[in-house]
Order: C-alpha cells, then sequence, then structure tokens
C-alpha cells in the first residue's frame, strides 16, 4: 500500500479530524442517497482513448478491454439496459449488450465513460485498487473456467466474477472525495460492514443484469434483485465459484491432493479429475492476470 | 483401506435404466447399491437431457400459443421453470429408490477386479464394495468433434445448451439428428434464426421420408434454415464476432452462437473396464447380448453405454432385462417394437417400418394418409400441420405408424398395440374413439388403406 496511512484517528485533507465510528455512518448515508460512483482504472482508460485515437480502430480489441475492467463492463450494461437502448429482455451478458448497442456506440460509451471517470483518479489507494483489481480479474477468470466444467452458464459467472467486489471499488472512490486517507486495516473493516450495500446500490442504479445483483447480496440479508425472479440454483452456483476462485487465487502452486477435500471443492461436487482437467488452465490465467497488470 | 461390504448387486448410473435395473433386483429381495457421480439422482436423461429439453419446449409452446412475442421471451426464466421441475422429478425419484429399499452413493466409481468396485464420493475416503452381481449403466456424454470448438460459451453442446443466459439473434445448430432437430425448432420458434448444418441432404434422414420434408417445411416455416449436404472443415468462435462454420467448399456461415448436437458418446472415463476384464468396442460401447449381459457374465450393461436406440424408454426396458437376466429370470414376452418420439416443433413419433423398409421386405405396400386439417381435432386445437401415416401390407396388416403435428408422439401407442397383436388396419374402422380426438386421423388413414385394398 504506498498510500499514506492513518490510524483509527486521523486528519483528511481538508484538515478535519475523523475517526472510524465517524466514517461507517457518512458511508452508509451517502449509499442510502445513492450518489456513489464507480472508477475507471487509468491504464484502462489509457488503452481505451489510445485506441478510440486510432482511425483504424480494432473493435475486437476495444471489446477485450471493456471485458477486463469492472468499471467500464458495468457501463456498457447499464447503458445497454437503459430506455435508450432496453429491449424488451433485459441485457444479461457483455456480448449480448455489444451485440444490440453495436461496436461503434460501445466505443464513444467507453471513451465517455473514460473520459469523465478520469477527472478523478484514485491515487491515494492505488495499491488496493490495484488488489482489488487482481481479484476482480482472477475470480472472472477462475469462474469462467469452473462454468465451463460445470457445463453451466460462462458468461454469468465471468461477469458477477468480474464485479464481485464493486463495492469495495464504490467504497474507495467516496474515500478519495471525501479527502480522506485510511490504512488497509480500516478500509478493510469500512468495506467488511458496506461492500454487500454498496455492490448493491451500484447493481440497481446502473441497472446491472439480476443476476449479478443477486450475487452481490447475500440470500438471507440483500434485497431482491430488481427485474424478473431468478432462480435460487443459479445464483448458488455463481456463488460457489466465486468461493472457490478465491480459493484457487489462495494456491501458489495448487496441490490436487490438497485441494479435493476443501468445502469449495466438494459444494461443487469436483472429483480429482474434474480439478486436474481445471488446474490446466492455471497458468494461462496467471498469465493473463500478470499481463493485464503490466499494463 | 477398509474391506469391501458384501452386497448382491452395484448398479453404476441412476439414469433411467440403472434406476428401473436396481428396481427390479430390489424387488427380487436383493441388497442393491446405485452409485450416481452426481448430487442429483435421474442421470442425463432428467439433467441435461430427455426431461429439461421437453419441458423447455412445453414452456415455449405455452408462451407462443398465448400470444407471447418471442422476443420478449426470457430464456432464464423459461429455464429456471425447468430446474424446478428437474428438481421436483428428482425428489420423487429418489423417494421411488429408497421406498424399495435401495441405497444410493454419490460417488464416481472404479472397477477394482470383476467383483469389486471403489466408490469415490468428493472429499471423501474411497468405500469399496464386493457385489455378486453389477451393472453398467452409465450413460453417455456429448461427443466433441475435433473440428468442432466447444467452448459452452460461444459454441454449447446438448448438455451446456440448458444454461444459455439469454437467446441469440442467430445460431448455428451443427447436425442433423433427433437432438439437433428438436433444439434448432425450439429456438426458432422463439424467435432465434437458426441456420442447421448437417452431411445429409435432409434432417431426420433415418425417419420415413415424408416426416422429414413435412417436419424441415414447419422448420422454414418457424423462420429457420436447413443446408445440407454441407461438409463442415470448422467450427470456431471469433472474439466478439460470434462462430463461423467454414464449410469444405470455402464458404462460411456465421452465428452469435452455436450447438453442436453430432451425437454422444458413452461414458465410461474412470470406470476403468479393463480391471474387470471388459473391453469395449471401436465405438466405445460396451459389448452385451440380447440380455444385457457382457462377457463377463455376472457384470450386465444397460441404457446409452450399449448404443442404439439410446431412448429413455428403451433404457428401461434394457435395465429391467439386464435385472431380469442376473436373477435368473426368464427375459420378458412382446417386446417387439420400440416407438420413438423426437419432441421438436413440430413432434414427431414413430414405430414399425417406414414406408422404405416396409418396400423392402413386402411385394405390396399400402400406404394410408390422414391429414390433421381433415380431423376435428386438429381445427380445434389449431394443429391443421402435421398428419398421420400408416404402412401395412396387401392383407391390411399394419406394419408401421408414422406422425407428426399435435401429440405424434402419444399418438402412435395406439398403432403399437395394434402392431404387437398382428392387427389389421380395419380394426381403427370398427372401433370406436373418443370425439374429438386425434384418433380419428387412424380411422381416416385406416379407410385410405382399405380403399386401396379393395382395388388392388
Amino acid at each position: 500500500m504506498s498510500a499514506p496511512s492513518a490510524g483509527s484517528d486521523r486528519e483528511s485533507s481538508s484538515g478535519a479530524t475523523t475517526s472510524n465510528s465517524d466514517l461507517s455512518p457518512s458511508l452508509a448515508h451517502a449509499l442510502d442517497r445513492g450518489e456513489l460512483s464507480l472508477p475507471v482504472l487509468p491504464r484502462v482508460a489509457g488503452e481505451v482513448i489510445a485506441l478510440c485515437n486510432d482511425a483504424a480502430v480494432d473493435a475486437r480489441e476495444l471489446a477485450r478491454l471493456i471485458e477486463r475492467d469492472a468499471a467500464l463492463a458495468g457501463n456498457i450494461l447499464r447503458v445497454a439496459n437503459s430506455p435508450a437502448y432496453r429491449g424488451a429482455v433485459e441485457v444479461a451478458a457483455l456480448q449480448q449488450a455489444l451485440s444490440r448497442l453495436g461496436l461503434t456506440s460501445v466505443r464513444d460509451i467507453a471513451l465517455s465513460i473514460t473520459l469523465r471517470e478520469l477527472s478523478q483518479p484514485l491515487v491515494t489507494y492505488s495499491g488496493m485498487v490495484e488488489r482489488c483489481w487482481e481479484a476482480s480479474m482472477g475470480c472472472a477468470l477462475w469462474s469462467r473456467e469452473i462454468a465451463r466444467l460445470k457445463r453451466k452458464n460462462v458468461e454469468d459467472a465471468y461477469l458477477c466474477g468480474l464485479l464481485h467486489n464493486v463495492g469495495t471499488t464504490v467504497i474507495l472512490h467516496w474515500l478519495v472525495k471525501q479527502g480522506v486517507t485510511l490504512d488497509d486495516e480500516a478500509v478493510a473493516s469500512l468495506t467488511a460492514d458496506h461492500e454487500e450495500a454498496a455492490g448493491a446500490l451500484l447493481a440497481r442504479q446502473w441497472n446491472l443484469p439480476a443476476i449479478v445483483h443477486a450475487s452481490l447480496v447475500s440470500a438471507s440479508e440483500g434485497e431482491a434483485p430488481q427485474g424478473e425472479p431468478i432462480d435460487a440454483a443459479r445464483v448458488a452456483f455463481v456463488k460457489q465459484t466465486q468461493a472457490l476462485a478465491r480459493v484457487l487465487m489462495g494456491f501458489k502452486q495448487p496441490d490436487l491432493d490438497g485441494l479435493a477435500s476443501e468445502p469449495e471443492v466438494v459444494a461443487l461436487n469436483l472429483y480429482p479429475d474434474d480439478l486436474a482437467e481445471l488446474l490446466q488452465v492455471e497458468p494461462k490465467i496467471r498469465e493473463q492476470v500478470e499481463a493485464m497488470s503490466g499494463l | 483401506m477398509a474391506s469391501a461390504k458384501k452386497i448382491d448387486t452395484l448398479v453404476i448410473g441412476s439414469g433411467p435404466a440403472g434406476q428401473k435395473a436396481a428396481i427390479q433386483a430390489a424387488k427380487a429381495r436383493r441388497s442393491v447399491v446405485v452409485v450416481e457421480q452426481l448430487r442429483e439422482v435421474g442421470g442425463a436423461c432428467v439433467q441435461f437431457g430427455t426431461i429439461p429439453s421437453k419441458a423447455l419446449r412445453e414452456r415455449a409452446l405455452k408462451r407462443v400459443s398465448t400470444g407471447t412475442q418471442p422476443t420478449s421471451i426470457n430464456i432464464s426464466t423459461l429455464l429456471g421453470e425447468t430446474e424446478v421441475l428437474v428438481r421436483k422429478h428428482d425428489r420423487f425419484m429418489r423417494a421411488q429408490l429408497e421406498r424399495n429399499g435401495i441405497d444410493v452413493v454419490h460417488g464416481r466409481a472404479r472397477f477394482v477386479d470383476a467383483h469389486r468396485v471403489a466408490v469415490h464420493p468428493p472429499g471423501e475416503a474411497e468405500r469399496r464394495y464386493d457385489c455378486s452381481s453389477i451393472v453398467i449403466a452409465c450413460g453417455s456424454k456429448p461427443r466433441h468433434p475435433d473440428h468442432v470448438a466447444v467452448d459452452h460459451e460461444h459454441v454449447y453442446d446438448s448438455d451446456s445448451v440448458l444454461s444459455i443466459g439469454y437467446l441469440p439473434e442467430t445460431m448455428l445448430v451443427i447436425g442433423g439428428g433427433v437432438i439437433a432437430c428438436e433444439y434448432a425448432s425450439i429456438f426458432a420458434l422463439l424467435g432465434v434464426r437458426v441456420t442447421q448444418l448437417d452431411r445429409f441432404p435432409m434432417p431426420l434422414g433415418f425417419l420415413d421420408p415424408a416426416l422429414a420434408v413435412e417436419y424441415r417445411r414447419q422448420f422454414e416455416g418457424l423462420g429457420g434454415r436447413f443446408i445440407g449436404p454441407v461438409e463442415i472443415a470448422a467450427v470456431e468462435t471469433e472474439p466478439y464476432g460470434g462462430v463461423v462454420a467454414r464449410l469444405s467448399g470455402g464458404e462460411s456461415v456465421q452465428a452469435q452462437k452455436a450447438l453442436c448436437a453430432l451425437g454422444r458418446v458413452s461414458a465410461i472415463d474412470g470406470l476403468d473396464l479393463a480391471a474387470a476384464g471388459l473391453t469395449t468396442d471401436e465405438r466405445q460401447l460396451v459389448p452385451v447380448d440380447e440380455n444385457g449381459r457382457t462377457a463377463v457374465a455376472h457384470i450386465f450393461a444397460a441404457g446409452d453405454v450399449v448404443g442404439p436406440p439410446s431412448l429413455a424408454s428403451s433404457s428401461m426396458q434394457q435395465g429391467r432385462s439386464a435385472a431380469r437376466a442376473l436373477l435368473g429370470l426368464e427375459p420378458e414376452e412382446g417386446w417387439q417394437f420400440t416407438p420413438s418420439g423426437i419432441y421438436g416443433v413440430p413432434a414427431i413419433g414413430s414405430v414399425g417400418l417406414s414406408e422404405i423398409q416396409a418396400r423392402g421386405s413386402h411385394e405390396t405396400v399400402l400406404v394410408g394418409h390422414a391429414d390433421y386439417a381433415e380431423i376435428a381435432r386438429g381445427l380445434i386445437d389449431d394443429s391443421e400441420q402435421g398428419f398421420l401415416r400408416l404402412i401395412a401390407d396387401a392383407q391390411g396388416r399394419l406394419l408401421g405408424a408414422h406422425a407428426i403435428g399435435g401429440p405424434a408422439a402419444e399418438l402412435v401407442h395406439l398403432a403399437q398395440l395394434a402392431l404387437v397383436h398382428g392387427a389389421r388396419v380395419d380394426l381403427f374402422v370398427t372401433q370406436i374413439f373418443n370425439f374429438p380426438t386425434f384418433a380419428e386421423a387412424y380411422r381416416v388413414a385406416a379407410l385410405d388403406i382399405m380403399a386401396q385394398r379393395d382395388r388392388v
């Protein structure tokens, strides 16, 4: 974490002293007001601008960039489900959104979002943003492969994995806007209390697909996602893939025997040969995350 | 390693064949264990195939018939409803197995030798069974040819297509068999522009040609397109460009998504059949005699793992036959005619000889035809597109029956009973059927044959 840290009592950039206990109600209030927004990572923003300035813009490359970034992906889906573009059926996946909007519109939307969000950099929390982004990418990529192995909806798994920690990013953005600097521990405490609410707020405000909304909230405490009811088994599967993805990301060198008895593995009814097949993609996933980290 | 538990019969797989074999053996007071690698019982039939695809079809038809525009149908909702039905079916079947005193063990089976089977539940220690007899009913899985890049995201197989999250605008369906035609027509009904590609000139080429022609006509009426015969060199995904099928002639066909439905292969992976002294044939099927007995006398096989017809109905019968054989009982009599049902849009039912098959074995063949448009029930149900064809010999003895549209798969059962009893088509004229029902089509088709017989 490169950001200057503060303890439980701190001084904000505006000079006011702030404590954890002060921030939590303020954040809750901001969540209630629904005024939070999601930042775009500067490195992806730069890529998007560079691509869009190129007369021979490669639409596929742009689409790949969008897929890698939770903020862009979320905004594209929000626009695809907005009154201007919304059809009779909810857009539930990036490929579907691209098909509905057309790549030119997608490029324009991505550019405008990027330019807007670039004015609100998250320099203070850059280390945490980086880790958050890596967790988002890792979860998305592993979830996609788990879903593929289980013959379940691959696009659901990827998108929900990409956006699974979007609440944390929202909170970081809010902290920057407040001019408050917290250390990792204090941020972790704040996000533990408010990440779900922040994610749910974003899902509702941006009209994210119901499966994303449902996957962001806990079954017992969460609000009912908007739109048509979602099959509980579909939501449960997405959450199970994320749980296993977190386990897999935690292994430096995944060990088959050790993994086989993990509850997340058993919950997904995976046998040792299934795991062996899954772990074959581990180097590819690691490379993808590393390559994108170095953009 | 714990010692092996001694039991009478172990059944590998809880699909239609395994279930019926287990119940038959349990009713004879055998101690029976069913091993199922999925958490749910029922096998591919219940989880990925017969039940969910038919449930999807019925729900799609219901939505469209009540005036819902296909473009406003949410496929996730339909599939969610299907999932609820599958779970109900699972509970019902599990209760049936428990009621018969059958122990269902969750895990993956592997032969240790000809009598012992190891079962490995996920996350738990292996357990072993020492079995007097064994029934292999492990079913099948979709075939993925090397030239089709099935990734379950852009290119689905017949299992993963049930996970599709939204209706694409366009879809390629690779194949012209039963599963291909069922899904091609269901997606076409739901407003997807479907292109079906096959190496044969007509879909469902094994059927009576009149039915294949009618299927194609109605499929094209739904906006579908059939292209055949074509050789497909490759089916590939294009990032954000969807899917492309490259044909041998150099042309290509693109769509948003694709379904690969090029048959199924037996699901014997990990069973280690060699440890039991068993081998498979060149198609990875387990060779059996007419009672399902393998080369090892106390080991039997039934269902998709022994090959065609690979129908849920025939698998059930094979399971029962295998159990009767292992119990030392005589084979059941009268199992001569296996009907087939294709649950596309339209539905198709077939039993006995097709016209072409009949002409190959009989000098004179009479064909009776009844259009649903002539049947009161067809008019009432708005099911005027379709017909029943009866095939008979020169004396009017029924040889086969083939129906398309309406309740075709149900309709042919009447003919099946007539076939079992060697009846003449006159039976359908002398008997009184409820009116108005589709059974009236039998009378019309039978009269057609009787008129031809009089001329002959």
